[in-house]
């Protein structure tokens, strides 16, 4: 995978997992939000987004996020933020955005969040 | 839209409030707000000594702001204010300033700190795969100084949106370089900017991200700036003999060895 390819993948239960590269800066932050906005397109309500890769993201690669997860909650879903590293979620803390995003330790832990609140 | 975004002075917070001074400062508040200032800044540069009712002072123009949608910096902030607001968990509730932004001919004096024992230089041209690449050339030459990985970060995060800014907004050219000076000491970083664009001066720009609305207006910008502000400790902006913006940035570092 490039430093900047982002890749989409239907898991199955009204869940998609959307996997970001090494970097989401302003070179591929648009591509996010076309993803996103695709899945959600789609009447998708839960988007999983895969950052075990993820070594940097910059304020564009943030407003990719922040400005389609009101999209997915508002559905009655989430964009789930999977597996970051401490960099990126040093850069969620110096925003105050621990509190406003749903971040889980890996793409397993996602999963199940998903599925649990899929079901309610 | 805003108003113009400069306030149109810079009130001062003295040192002695009696009734008659905090009245003195709230009324001149209360009539930058009313002529639609939007950006308010006070000079703390008297408080050698701060008071509750200095605190007191400060929150209620806070809230006067804030019910104007209008920004208030606390501008020349010594430790003492900064120790009291961080003690009393209020440290987030105000934009700090620590330097005056100086305009002029004159670089800006060096602020105290230990001689750099590393200096380099990064450039790169104005296209975003270029800034990508000198962000990585910086992250490798913090990494072989042995820098903790938070201030790794915050470097690394810090020298990609200015770079991306004055790409975005400077007007220079694709083909035209933006040099970065880098001097590396034992506990600080400094990074200086220079670019040929047009007059620009990040450090007039106002941090008022507010996740919550970020979030409900699907807000993307603003976040840069934030960040930025956010993880330096010192900004100041001269433009250089009518050509060159120059921008210094000044952040404490930690070490892994130590």
């Amino acid at each position: 995978m490039s430093d900047f390819g982002i890749t989409t993948k239907d898991v199955g239960e009204g869940i998609v997992v959307i996997k970001s590269a090494k970097l989401l800066d302003n070179n591929n932050a648009h591509e996010m939000v076309q993803a996103i906005n695709a899945v959600q397109g789609r009447g998708i309500k839960f988007i999983i987004i895969d950052m075990t890769d993820l070594q940097f993201i910059s304020s564009a690669g943030v407003g990719s996020i922040l400005g389609t997860v009101e999209s997915s909650r508002e559905m009655g879903g989430d964009i789930v933020l999977a597996g970051p590293s401490e960099t990126v979620i040093h850069v969620f803390r110096v925003l105050d955005l621990l509190d406003y995003l749903t971040i889980k330790g890996s793409e397993q832990e996602a999963l199940a969040f998903c599925g649990a609140h899929n079901k309610v | 839209m805003l108003a113009d975004a400069q306030s149109t002075g810079m009130p001062e917070v003295p040192e002695e409030l009696t009734s008659g001074s905090i009245a003195g400062l709230t009324s001149t508040v209360d009539d930058l707000l009313g002529s639609g200032c939007k950006q308010v800044a006070l000079d703390c540069a008297s408080l050698s000594r701060v008071t509750s009712t200095h605190i007191n002072v400060l929150w209620s123009i806070r809230a006067k702001c804030l019910e104007r949608s209008a920004r208030l910096t606390l501008n020349n902030v010594n430790e003492n204010l900064q120790r009291v607001l961080k003690v009393l968990d209020l440290l987030d509730m105000f934009d700090l300033q620590t330097t005056i932004r100086r305009k002029g001919s004159a670089r800006p004096e060096a602020v105290q700190a230990a001689a750099p024992d590393e200096e380099f230089t990064i450039r790169f041209a104005a296209s975003s795969s270029a800034v990508t690449s000198a962000t990585t050339e910086l992250r490798t030459r913090l990494i072989q100084r042995g820098l903790e990985e938070k201030s790794i970060t915050e470097l690394e995060t810090v020298f990609y949106e200015v770079a991306t800014n004055i790409r975005l907004h400077s007007g220079i050219s694709r083909g035209e370089t933006v040099t970065v000076a880098i001097a590396l000491s034992r506990h600080e970083a400094v990074m200086e900017f220079k670019d040929c664009g047009k007059e620009f001066d990040p450090t007039s720009l106002p941090d008022n991200f507010v996740p919550s609305e970020v979030i409900n207006r699907r807000q993307r910008r603003g976040i840069g700036v934030t960040l930025i502000k956010r993880m330096t400790d010192d900004m100041r902006y001269i433009r250089e003999n009518g050509h060159f913006n120059i921008l210094t940035l000044r952040k404490s570092l930690e070490r892994i060895d130590e």
